[in-house]
């Protein structure tokens, strides 16, 4: 029943994101493709964090680095090549982030490596300011929203909300990619990683190289949700990569829950409802945020969604003790 | 001519009142006249975002204490931008989304490049609080905003004329400033509007190279020592808030301010000696964008002033208070005077009209809608006899527009 129901909510939640921009205000919807964006940049912090057990601070620097190469490359007249611009975005992502974990990862875990990838990406952000081919402080503005051709069709992503609907398209082809990621064998494996690097690398797990390549994928996935990001904003600045945006992941995967997959995305969505409603409440709005956070991490440990997994499960079926095990210690759900 | 309150807004009341109203304006009547203000609230800057938010409340109060515009009120919706583009763009798209067409915004250029470029899809006539970037009235000119700010070139080249005027016999500048790129424009104004008025005169001045400081550094000794040595008698600061106080703190063990006959500090204004109180520097001139005390026969500037002190017990508003005002002034008098919301009509009465604002006369300069209003210059230091520790010595104020950097409208100067 828990998979049925979270099914059905799921595809509810998708067909609502979908059909949003025919009845809601243009900040709602331009606030959805934003939540959209930073959500499968979250869930690529967690492929990490929830599953490879590696916790990154500096994850906004890779996706400044996604969202700086999309502008560049716009501004320089290529957006009849958009896709290819997206994967040039990704793959820039991916090698730094590659680059990065082959020097630190053998040497670093915990918060040394925290504090290293937080230390990369201010200095990331502070070269960008600069850099005057690149606009330093002020960013490059103006950024379109391209037109370009697939095969004999013609897509204008600058009309209308059609930039918003290829990011639903973008965005879930995004959430399919890191699912299968962490429910195939690899997730499994980093899972493993996680739970007891020792007793995996005892079995033969070369975690190293396993730990290298999940901090590339993530590393990859937000560079994309970066390239993403920037025509949609139409402006990139060098604080688009600040520490604000690399602890977004954090505050989100730990609102929804670091032990299921979509607690991240459920979390940014949650953080941005809780935004949006308290706008105009101007002096207040971060104590309520900040106390409906400090609320719900006190209240549900595992986050909203180890929750909902909860009350379903204490629903569906009988409690048994010897199940009452620590809930920090759950893997994560499937 | 003297203008106070009463002739102000009764001229303002009656000027709207004979306007023939079109349709539009008519079918308005009695509704409110929405105002969208995205400011920092939160955050660094929510400092100058609170100034901001205070200067409109406060024109709005009194814009609709006269009678609103054309019988109906103004209401001014307030959104954060979260130091942010994204957060300037939310707010942005969620105002126009429920309607709004005017707007007020400030503080960062970032914030501002962001919400630009969505003006004309959604007729919005916006004017920019307080801002100073060259970048908004050159390359990313657009003509429904207006700026309501002064850039470096104008209050800075407009400084350095000063200084020449008011001391031709310092024919030596020694400059320091923070090691930020944004910063060296204000130097280089500087030193060209003082070089500009000295050779007019026929003399000759030598101004210095800066000397750099790091930005947001704790200690300046080596630096201060440096421009003590440079035998200079005239000394140009630019340092922007917490370091510019440890600088003059430091700089007081020095005895800097009897090594200089004059020292000028680029913006901080009041910060200094509100800081340091009886320890603020014998003398010392400050760029302002408004300060009351200087605007002795603006009805509206004294008005203004009194409502900031009933509101927040504080003799020395910032300038943006007066600066906020003022674009929310603008805002309303064109939409009185083009009885309008549609930009077409209100960009070329924003053009046109010259308001009384607590800054003066407020007109834009038509070519690239920069503020081509007054400047003014201050000139405070230690005073025992006052309980502050400190007085306000001397104002002086120079036509603005007289030093607006060339416009180039959709293009980089220079």
């Amino acid at each position: 029943m828990n998979r049925t129901l979270s099914g059905l909510l799921l595809i509810f939640a998708g067909a609502a994101l979908v059909l949003l921009p025919l009845w809601a205000n243009s900040g709602l919807v331009f606030l959805a493709g934003t939540t959209m964006v930073v959500g499968v940049f979250a869930l690529s912090w967690n492929l990490l964090f929830g599953y490879a057990g590696l916790a990154s601070f500096g994850s906004g620097g890779l996706f400044s680095i996604g969202a700086y190469t999309m502008a560049v490359m716009l501004r320089g007249g290529f957006e009849g090549q958009f896709l290819l611009l997206i994967a040039l975005s990704t793959l820039a992502g991916g090698a730094v982030a590659l680059a990065i974990g082959i020097v630190a990862l053998r040497r670093s875990t915990g918060i040394f490596l925290a504090i290293l990838t937080l230390a990369l990406a201010e200095l990331l952000r502070i070269t960008l300011a600069k850099i005057h081919w690149v606009g330093a402080e002020d960013g490059i503005p103006n950024i379109v929203r391209p037109n370009f051709s697939i095969g004999l069709a013609t897509v204008d992503l600058g009309r209308g909300n059609h930039y918003y609907w290829f990011l639903c398209i973008a965005c879930a082809l995004l959430v399919a990619l890191s699912w299968w990621i962490a429910h195939g064998r690899f997730g499994r494996t980093l899972r493993t990683i996680r739970l007891d690097i020792e007793r995996a690398a005892f079995m033969g797990v070369d975690t190293h190289r396993y730990r290298l390549v999940a901090f590339t994928i993530s590393g990859a996935i937000a560079a994309c949700a970066g390239a993403l990001f920037a025509p949609w904003a139409q402006i990139v600045t060098p604080d688009i990569g600040n520490m604000m945006r690399s602890t977004q992941p954090i505050l989100f995967t730990l609102l929804g829950g670091a032990s299921s997959f979509w607690g991240p995305m459920i979390g940014a969505f949650l953080f941005s409802a809780i935004e949006f409603s308290t706008r105009t409440l101007v002096g207040i709005q971060e104590i309520i945020t900040g106390s409906i956070l400090l609320g719900v991490v006190l209240l549900f440990p595992t986050g909203v969604a180890g929750a909902w997994n909860a009350l379903i499960a204490r629903l569906t079926a009988r409690p048994r003790r010897d199940e009452a095990t620590s809930a920090a210690l759950q893997p994560v759900k499937e | 001519m003297r203008l106070n309150r009463r002739h102000f807004l009764a001229t303002s009341a009656a000027g709207l009142g004979a306007l023939a109203m079109p349709g539009i304006l008519r079918a308005q009547q009695g509704e409110a006249v929405r105002i969208g203000l995205i400011t920092t609230l939160s955050g660094p800057g929510q400092l100058y975002g609170n100034y901001i938010k205070d200067g409109s409340e406060i024109a709005v109060e009194r814009l609709n204490a006269a009678g609103g515009v054309n019988g109906a009120k103004i209401e001014l919706v307030v959104r954060d931008d979260k130091n942010s583009p994204e957060g300037a763009v939310t707010a942005f798209r969620e105002l126009t989304g429920n309607g709004i067409k005017l707007f007020a915004q400030g503080t960062f250029t970032a914030n501002l490049l962001g919400t630009l470029p969505l003006l004309e899809d959604a007729d919005v006539t916006m004017v920019m609080v307080g801002a100073s970037a060259l970048a908004l009235t050159h390359e990313a000119y657009n003509p429904r905003a207006f700026r309501l700010g002064f850039s470096s070139p104008m209050c800075f080249g407009g400084y350095g004329n000063l200084m020449a005027q008011k001391h031709p016999e310092i024919e030596k500048w020694a400059m320091l400033r923070s090691d930020v790129t944004a910063l060296a424009d204000i130097t280089n104004a500087f030193s060209n509007g003082l070089k500009a008025e000295t050779e007019k005169a026929g003399r000759k001045v030598e101004v210095l190279d800066p000397v750099l400081v790091p930005y947001g550094g704790a200690d300046f000794r080596n630096q201060i020592s440096n421009i003590i040595g440079s035998g200079a008698p005239g000394l140009f600061n630019v340092l922007q808030g917490a370091d510019a106080i440890s600088y003059y703190k430091q700089a007081r063990t020095f005895s800097l301010d009897e090594k200089f006959k004059v020292l000028c500090d680029s913006a901080n204004e009041f910060a200094i000696a509100k800081a340091m109180g009886a320890n603020t520097p014998a003398s010392l001139w400050s760029w302002t964008g408004w300060y009351p005390a200087a605007n002795k026969d603006n009805a509206v500037s004294d008005e203004v002033h009194k409502a900031y002190i009933k509101l927040r017990g504080d003799e020395y508003p910032n300038w943006y208070i007066g600066v906020s005002h003022d674009s929310i002034l603008t805002i309303a008098n064109a939409v009185a005077k083009a009885g309008s919301l549609d930009a077409a009509k209100l960009v070329p009465t924003i053009e046109t009209e010259t308001p009384q604002g607590a800054l003066g006369k407020i007109h834009f300069r038509k070519e690239d809608h920069a503020f081509a209003g007054d400047l003014t210059y201050i000139r405070f230091g230690r005073d025992d006899k006052n309980a502050n520790g400190w007085s306000v010595f001397e104002t002086a104020q120079l036509p603005g527009a007289e030093f607006l950097e060339r416009a180039t409208p959709g293009s980089k100067l220079n």
